[in-house]
Formats: C-alpha cells, structure tokens, sequence
C-alpha cells in the first residue's frame, strides 16, 4: 500500500512536469510584444455625463439591465434602486429585509433583479408584477457563507457564488439549487457567465479563477498567477479571455485556449486593491476600480494605462459597462454612482 | 469501536492521489494553443470591433444619447 502511494506521488510529479514542458513549448511570445505594433491609444476623452443621487449609505454593487437604459444598485442603506441612467429618475426603490447587501442584479428580460450579501441568501424581486408593486418573488437558502456575486442567466436560472467557498446554480421558480461548484479553497468573490452561456468564471481568496463547465459541474480550468485574493472577474467581449482584478493590486488577462495568463496590468504606484472589472465592448478598453477612489483605464492589449477617470470621493466598489457599449457605470463607498461616456 | 483503521486512512489517501492524477491527467491531454495564436485572435476581435468609446478609432457616435435634447426637457414660456 505504501509503494502504491509512493508511486502515485511519483506519477503526480512526472505528470506536473509534462504539463510543464507543454506549456513552455507553447509559450512562444507574448501579448504585449504582439501589440507593439498597433497604434497606441490617445488619452481617451470618457468623462461624467450622469450624476445617480439617492442611496444613504456605501453602494457596494451595481449591474446594468440588458435594455441599455435601466441599471440597478445596492447599498447597505437597505436598498435597491433601479434608475433610468439618462434621465438619472429612479423607477423603484425597493426595501431591503437585510441591509447587509453585497451583490445585485438584473435579469435580462428586465422582469427581476436579485440581491444577496450577509443573510446568506439570495433573494429575488420581481419587478413587474400583475398589481404594479415589486415584490420578493423567491429567497434562494442554501449557501452556509455570505452571497458575494449573483448573475442571471435568464429568468429562471441565476449562478451565485459565497463565501463557503462555493457556487449555485439555481431553479428561482423552483427555489432551489440545481448544482453545486465546489472546488475553491477560499472565499469566492465574483463571477461572471461566458457570452454563450455553457462556462462561467470565479475569482477567489485562493488567489485563484477557475472556469466550470454549467451543465456538469465540473472545474474545467484553473488558472494562477495572482498574488492575493481576486475580487472581481469578468468575461472578455468574444468569451475566449476573461479579465480579473485582486487585492495583489494588478488586474491581469487569461486566455481560455491557450490556459494561461496573457497579460498583466499594473503599475509601481499603484498600491491598492482592484474591486471591479469590465471591458468595453471591442474589449480593448479595461476599466477597473480601486480602492484609491479612482478608476483606471487600461489598453487590454499593449497593457498602457490609457486614462484615469476620478470623480468619487470613496473607494470605487463596482462597475459595469452597458451591452451596446455606450456608457460604464462606476458604484462608490461616496454613495453615488456616475455614469461616464 | 475504534476510529477509521489505519488501512482506511491509507485507502482514503491511495484514492484521493489516484483522483488527483486523474485530473492532472486530462489537464495534459487538454489542447492548448500557443501564446502567439491566442494574442492574435484576441487582436483581431479587437480591431473588428465597433467601439464608441474610442472616437479616435472609431469615429462618434451619429447622436449623443447623453445630451439635454435626449432627456426631453419641457420649455416653459
């Protein structure tokens, strides 16, 4: 039994060294050197165009609705505001039963948004109901750590992921949860679906982001390179890459097909944590807040920095690009939100 | 009754190195395409599509969706 152990442990290390050698071979270049030859940006001109008004407290997440109009935001005042991002009206401004909210979002049919943070749950509005009021439609129970990020993928599934190390796919008209992830070994911070929805993504207080296979279950990849916690991930416009953001102070690139990080984007004096990432809809823009109030701007491919956009006065906690690309909406601890073009 | 056997936390360990090497098996068996393949995909989505957030690129936009005339504000005479 002994030597059967000692011989698996054998085999590990020679399969880990093959592994190794096939990603070197492999590794032929990088992304940055391939850009060099493309023109690098001017300073782009994005600026604040909307100034959303209302919450009392610290805004900690917000998600845009797929009409390109409507987007939602959650603070620890115990709300969830969904507004009209150009005319800056709020549509609905729903109570919260637990103030404790850390993520929020729209379904894509523009019928629901969901919420969760503290309580554990994740609980789900539904906004357009036959006596015109919004009401909590289903309150998903099963997650044993905090909610840290839910996404629909339609009206009747939503993923989560929580600080039980965990994620969920759920049936909301059922109530229940349909499938489990679990492979992370340390708090899961964020997710985010890939365009044809067969593959999501994780970011974890592993330092890790593992992409899973929905139907399965199954961790399909694993990727490292982060130096600490990562808070924020999001899918690359084509869902061939996604782009991450940690607490190591670095936002970085990792491409699906060749299974390793493509980029890194970073700076001497950038010392503070990256909450949120998103790409412009070309994804050659990557927006990312930090902690330092600001929200930088990187070439997702020659990895400058393109431009700084301040105009919080607080930690920037979340942000998002609309689908038709024409606006990004940053959420701050300054209890606004501004929406930049 | 005693605890697990020392045989079965031998097993558990056998089987849980066996389910590793399983896994770092299809990890070796996984396509992969090299650095230059993937960057070049990645530029060529990038360049093919239509960003109005570089103007510089792309031109702007034929009408500002933020504008006042947008919002459709009420004169009052």
């Amino acid at each position: 039994m002994a030597e059967r152990i000692a011989n698996a442990r054998k085999e590990a290390e020679y399969l880990k060294d093959k592994i190794r050698e096939k990603k070197a071979a492999l590794n032929d270049t990088s992304l940055k050197v391939m850009s060099q030859e493309l023109e690098p940006l001017t300073r782009i001109n994005i600026r604040i165009r909307r100034v959303l008004k209302g919450h009392l407290a610290k805004i900690y997440a917000m998600n845009w609705a797929s009409d390109k109009k409507h987007l939602v935001s959650a603070s620890q005042d115990g709300k969830l505001i969904v507004w009209d991002a150009y005319t800056t009206n709020k549509v609905y401004a729903i109570p919260l039963r637990s103030s404790w909210v850390m993520t929020c979002a729209y379904a894509p049919t523009g019928n629901l948004v969901a919420c969760g943070g503290l309580d554990n749950m994740c609980s789900i509005y539904n906004l357009r109901t036959r006596e015109g009021s919004v009401k909590v439609a289903r309150e998903l129970s099963a997650h044993s750590g905090y909610l840290s990020c839910c996404r629909f993928m339609n009206d009747r599934q939503i993923l989560t992921s929580s600080g039980d190390m965990s994620c969920m796919l759920w049936d909301v008209d059922a109530g229940m949860k349909t499938m489990e992830f679990n492979d992370h070994t340390g708090d899961v911070m964020s997710l985010s679906i890939s365009p044809d929805q067969r593959l999501f993504v994780s970011g974890a207080c592993d330092s890790t982001a593992k992409v899973w296979d929905i139907r399965s279950g199954r961790c399909v990849q694993t990727f490292t390179g982060h130096e600490s916690d990562i808070n924020a991930v999001q899918f690359f416009p084509n869902g061939d890459a996604f782009g991450t953001g940690s607490d190591d102070a670095s936002c970085r690139l990792f491409d699906l097909r060749a299974d390793r990080e493509m980029n890194i984007y970073t700076h001497d004096n950038i010392l503070c944590g990256i909450t949120s990432v998103a790409f412009s809809i070309s994804g050659r823009l990557m927006f990312a807040g930090y902690d330092d109030y600001n929200c930088n701007v990187w070439d997702t491919l020659r990895s400058d920095r393109v431009g700084v956009l301040m105009g919080h006065e607080n930690r920037v906690s979340c942000l998002g690009v609309a689908s038709d690309g024409m606006a990004m909406c940053t959420g701050s601890w300054d209890t606004t939100l501004k929406v930049w073009s | 009754m005693s605890g697990i056997s020392s045989s079965g936390v031998s097993d558990l360990k056998l089987k849980r190195f066996l389910e590793h090497n399983q896994r770092l098996q299809e990890q070796l068996e996984m396509r992969r395409i090299s650095v230059s393949e993937a960057s070049q995909s990645l530029i060529k989505f990038v360049m093919g599509t239509k960003d109005l957030l570089i103007p510089t690129l792309w031109g702007n936009p034929p009408s500002d969706p933020f504008s006042k005339q947008a919002t459709g504000c009420c004169t009052v005479s």
